[in-house]
């Protein structure tokens, strides 16, 4: 229980820089756009897989995201941190395309949870708690899906996590306390998840 | 209004803020009062374990995407979009020398601009009926006007509400043909010179951009 009390989870450690680097972009310094593309490329990917599972369509809103990023990198004032400020842009792009291409946005669809992880025996034993914890996150919604993701993969705080999802810091508590309750349900007998 | 007993409200604070305990997000007077809350709470450490455990589970890996490859994607479009409104952060010799200096810049976005109206032209235009297009005279597109010959490629500052954008193109005596681009600009056309209609434009604050395109001729 005493691990990470009150440790700072390992964020990027270029982090502290990333104001720097938004600013030479803005400048037009490709090296430096370069930098955090790289830096960013990963996390988006990892982000937006929950999201959809087309590997073009991850690609095709990273790079734009960061196409946004390059041109807007003027506007950004610092109030927030650039992670913030780019995974917003991400969310926010993940949700038109897949609203343009009509796939829904507000539930589970998730070709894992197209087969097994419908079914009520899915609990089976050679499902491994990894498997039944990705299987269960499918089936949240995407906003609940999105904060937990954002949470616990991110280590982002309900304060960022809000702003990305541009609602308020108690509609992200309250996502997440769902969140958990369907987790429980959902990994019942699996982990020892309460409601 | 009804008040919870103290250790209720401490209790219901702790379950909302458990998951920023875990992943270290927690800071300050929050923090020193969850913390407090779980010394006296078997059910919120039991929660917690369950969070760290929940944590543990690796995120799916990242998908398969070749970095190298989807940078060399974006590199054309960084070639013909320029970081807008580019606040001189970095000293001037560094933003002349930039590879995309608005002053050509300026030039390369016009030429896609036209390429953009003459694909878009080419792409409305009747292709094989033109017959049956001279017989009636009277049609047109919605929202065209009869015998739109100029256009003028615009664009708004972000967060110009849509209600002003309207009015804005409808005060310039223009409608919207196309758009948005993949840089947000819109084409207009209009009865009126793409001169005038560029200058009216011009004139409104919430137009960053407005470039008369040439003229075309009507269907």
């Amino acid at each position: 229980m005493e691990r990470r009390f009150d440790a700072r989870p390992a964020v990027a450690r270029t982090e502290q820089d990333e104001p720097g680097l938004i600013g030479r972009v803005a400048g037009g310094d490709r090296r430096a756009f370069e930098t955090l593309y790289r830096a960013y490329h990963p996390r988006l990917a990892r982000f937006l897989q929950r999201m959809t599972r087309s590997t073009p369509l991850i690609e095709e809103i990273v790079n734009d995201t960061l196409l946004v990023v390059w041109r807007k990198a003027a506007t950004f004032n610092g109030s927030s941190k650039v992670s913030t400020w780019i995974f917003a842009i991400a969310y926010r792009r993940a949700c038109k395309s897949l609203q343009a291409l009509d796939e829904p946005v507000d539930a589970g669809s998730d070709e894992r949870e197209g087969s097994e992880a419908d079914r009520p025996d899915w609990q089976l034993a050679h499902v491994q708690l990894t498997g039944a914890v990705h299987a269960a996150l499918a089936q949240l919604p995407l906003a609940q899906r999105t904060a937990f993701q954002l949470t616990f993969y991110h280590d982002m705080s309900y304060t960022e996590i809000a702003e990305i999802m541009e609602c308020p810091v108690n509609t992200i508590k309250t996502r997440l306390f769902h969140a958990r309750k369907r987790l429980a349900v959902l990994l019942e007998g699996q982990i020892e998840v309460r409601s | 209004m009804t008040h919870l007993p103290d250790h209720e409200a401490a209790h219901h604070e702790a379950q909302d803020l458990l998951p920023w305990l875990a992943n270290g997000r927690l800071d300050g007077a929050e923090l020193q009062r969850v913390q407090a809350h779980l010394a006296t709470c078997a059910t919120c450490r039991a929660d917690l374990d369950t969070l760290y455990t929940l944590q543990d589970v690796d995120d799916l890996p990242a998908p398969g995407l070749d970095v190298d490859k989807a940078f060399a994607r974006l590199l054309p479009q960084l070639d013909a979009v320029a970081p807008a409104d580019a606040a001189p952060v970095v000293p001037g010799w560094r933003t002349r020398l930039a590879a995309n200096d608005g002053r050509w810049l300026r030039v390369a976005v016009g030429l896609q601009f036209c390429a953009i109206v003459v694909l878009g032209t080419l792409l409305v235009r009747p292709s094989g009926d033109t017959q049956m297009a001279a017989q009636d005279d009277t049609y047109r597109v919605l929202g065209a006007e009869a015998g739109a010959d100029s256009i003028v490629a615009v664009t708004f500052k972000p967060g110009t509400p849509e209600h002003e954008l309207r009015r804005i193109v409808t005060a310039s005596g223009a409608h919207i043909v196309g758009g948005p681009t993949v840089m947000g600009a819109w084409m207009l056309g209009s009865a009126q010179a793409p001169a005038d209609v560029a200058a009216r434009l011009r004139s409104e604050s919430a137009v960053t951009l407005a470039e008369p395109l040439g003229v075309q001729a009507g269907p």
